[in-house]
């Protein structure tokens, strides 16, 4: 009797939840699977085609550039991201002055949408250090970078990892404050030293953290939309366009709908995987406390 | 428990689905109140809305009895794209003429105005312009208001310098090596923005091939390698021109740039002239048709609004009366006043100063179309051209071209 009461109560919290997700993420998600067997254009009439599009993708050679971006963008972004991050959380862990202001200021750019800062950041790559540049007659800096199709994706790469390393510091942060401090001090009076406590105690034991940092950050920079958008628009040329815009910019306004969809749904198996491999990897070298 | 949890969800989604297109049919003209009608007009223009609600707020006053009242959506495209293909088509409408009116014409939902008599005020070169873009015998849209690609020029510049306006590509060429010279940076080109490249092309690419070009590149017996190569390099032999950061600069840059007596020369569209003259409205500024030949130059030109009804529309005789308000003169008239564009319709005319040289090509009706119009949907011909000025070599381009034309016209 009591049980079922329960029941019927936890159903009441979950079901509103449910029901929206459902309706806003999981029903649309199986309407995009559905499409990209057809030659839907995002309007009008369609017709069943089969796996025709999936077979497109492969031979499409703007997808394949795309592909080719957004993993080199990531994986550079989600490591420097990682060194940069873990490096500012145990500086802001040690008892520095003002500690708890910095932490503040250090998660700011957490809470600025990337699209804002996108719009500063290009006004700084493309005004105000080239204007530094010509009055010092630097002639690096006198160009915009963002106008380079060599140069382009650094730029992309500065933004994402300023804005992302914010929310990474924190989680290192709650990584560090698990450690005991007793094992700073018996590995201190085993004659430890700054960098062999770091190695083999701090380093193994906020693995998890590690992990997860590592995971959260590759895929979020595989989806990355709103930097090139602010930045780039894709460009110069294609040399920015991330599999997320081209999506965005082919299916819904180059009226290639369907196309995209099956691309979405190529891409959407390929992060799960690398998200998998990720964690199986990761996990495997963290310690129990 | 959980189970008919789950089936209940099911049917309350479904229901949910289904009620959706029950809402949407009928609800924006019935206004149910005796013989007050009400009209749908949807509007693209962010930019017009005041002057078409005083145009409103005039004939609302001449017809009582009639309500019309104005729609603006961000990104109007999607918005009307998504009503039609939920047959919600609105009593009357506006449409830039590119390649989206194209795709909404031949969804068969648009009023056939093709022996309408109000033709006879139009311009006949639009209405051939919209039935191109349709494909169609039968046009589905009155032009209202065209715009135009053009070589905006600093008049202060001009002057100084002693120059004089060109009419031949070999006189653009050696005016720019001319400009050159002297200390003054002769072209602003804003390519990091990639579709800015496409007044310049639009304007060379009309004028080399006409408009046979796209019905023989649908027959197959031309290509884009055998037609743009001559178009490519004339792009590029303007670049070493622009001495500011091409590929640098956006569009905003490079009008308020071009605004603050940067460059004397700026290869846009008319459409700059608003926001160049809001960041200096001291400038002295005029428009002249590119040269893009040797031969004579027609100006490069489409519609910028096209005026449509529904094919099913509830109050047909009321929409028709709104339209045809629309299109007098005068009321054209009213309308360029603020929005520096020309009249597709006869009898109304352009008088901004800035735009006097372009005036005489409308009245000869010498105008092409815009190229870009005519390429497939998806067809990122400003994306192959930015890649190509980046430094890639014209047969890439012209095979890149040819390739993306056989995969998006299929």
């Amino acid at each position: 009797m009591m049980d079922k009461k329960n029941t019927r109560v936890y159903l009441m919290m979950v079901l509103p939840a449910l029901i929206l997700f459902f309706g806003f993420h999981t029903f649309p998600l199986i309407q995009g699977v559905f499409y990209s067997f057809t030659d839907y254009r995002g309007y009008g009439d369609w017709n069943f085609i089969g796996i025709e599009n999936y077979i497109n993708v492969f031979k499409d050679p703007r997808i394949l550039n795309s592909y080719q971006f957004t993993f080199k963008f990531a994986i550079v972004s989600t490591i420097l991201v990682n060194i940069i991050s873990l490096t500012i959380a145990l500086g802001l862990n040690s008892k520095v002055k003002f500690h708890k202001t910095l932490r503040g200021i250090y998660f700011m750019p957490n809470i600025l949408s990337i699209l804002i800062v996108g719009f500063v950041f290009k006004f700084i790559f493309s005004v105000f250090i080239p204007e530094i540049g010509q009055s010092f007659g630097i002639e690096g800096l006198a160009k915009s970078i963002l106008g380079s199709k060599d140069s382009a994706w650094i730029a992309i790469v500065i933004v994402g990892v300023w804005q992302a390393a914010a929310l990474n510091v924190i989680l290192y942060l709650s990584g560090l404050a698990t450690i005991p401090e007793d094992l700073y001090e018996a590995s201190g009076l085993d004659g430890a030293s700054k960098w062999q406590q770091f190695r083999h105690v701090t380093f193994p034991l906020i693995a998890p953290f590690f992990t997860i940092n590592m995971v959260l950050a590759m895929k979020n920079f595989l989806m990355v939309f709103d930097h090139v958008v602010a930045l780039t628009g894709g460009g110069p040329g294609r040399a920015t366009q991330s599999i997320s815009l081209l999506i965005y910019e082919d299916g819904f306004s180059g009226g290639q709908f369907a196309l995209q969809s099956a691309n979405a749904v190529i891409y959407f198996f390929v992060i799960v995987t690398i998200s998998v491999i990720q964690i199986r990897f990761l996990q495997k070298r963290e310690v129990q406390m | 428990m959980l189970k008919g949890f789950m089936v209940m969800l099911l049917a309350v989604l479904v229901l949910a689905a289904c009620g959706n297109d029950d809402t949407s049919d009928g609800g924006s003209s019935d206004s149910g109140s005796g013989d007050q009608v009400e009209l749908e007009f949807f509007q693209f223009k962010s930019e017009a809305v005041n002057e078409f609600d005083a145009l409103i707020e005039k004939f609302e006053a001449e017809n009582p009895g009639i309500t019309v009242v104005q729609n603006n959506s961000p990104d109007s495209d999607t918005v009307l794209f998504s009503r039609l293909s939920q047959n919600d088509i609105p009593d009357v409408m506006t449409i830039n003429g590119g390649v989206a009116f194209g795709e909404v014409a031949r969804a068969g939902v648009l009023k056939d105005l093709s022996d309408d008599a109000l033709l006879d005020t139009v311009t006949d070169e639009y209405e051939d312009m919209l039935k191109r873009l349709s494909r169609t015998e039968e046009l589905y849209a009155f032009p209202h208001s065209v715009n135009a690609n053009g070589v905006l020029y600093n008049k202060t510049i001009f002057n100084d310098l002693g120059l004089e306006i060109p009419t031949t590509w070999d006189e653009f060429m050696a005016l720019l090596e001319e400009i050159k010279a002297s200390e003054v940076n002769p072209l602003m080109s804003t390519y990091g923005e990639a579709w800015t490249v496409l007044p310049p092309l639009n304007t060379i690419a009309s004028n080399t091939h006409g408009m046979t070009f796209f019905d023989e590149l649908e027959a197959g017996n031309t290509s884009f390698t055998e037609v743009y190569g001559e178009i490519a390099e004339k792009i590029k032999a303007m670049l070493p021109y622009a001495e500011n950061d091409v590929f640098g600069y956006d569009y905003n840059m490079g009008n308020t740039a071009f605004a603050n007596g940067e460059a004397a020369m700026y290869m846009q569209g008319v459409w700059a002239l608003g926001p160049i003259l809001e960041a200096n409205p001291d400038l002295e500024v005029g428009v002249f048709p590119m040269p893009a030949t040797n031969d004579s130059n027609s100006i490069v030109s489409g519609v910028d609004v096209a005026i449509a009804m529904a094919k099913d529309g509830d109050h047909p005789e009321e929409a028709q009366k709104f339209v045809e308000f629309l299109l007098q003169p005068e009321n054209v008239e009213f309308y360029l006043e603020t929005q520096r564009m020309f009249a597709a319709v006869e009898g109304a005319e352009q008088t901004d100063p800035a735009l006097q040289e372009l005036q005489p090509y409308f009245d000869a009706g010498d105008v092409l179309p815009f190229s870009d119009h005519y390429y497939p949907q998806g067809f990122a011909v400003d994306v192959m051209f930015q890649d190509y000025l980046l430094g890639g070599s014209v047969d890439d381009l012209l095979s890149e071209m040819d390739s993306e034309y056989e995969r998006l016209s299929n």
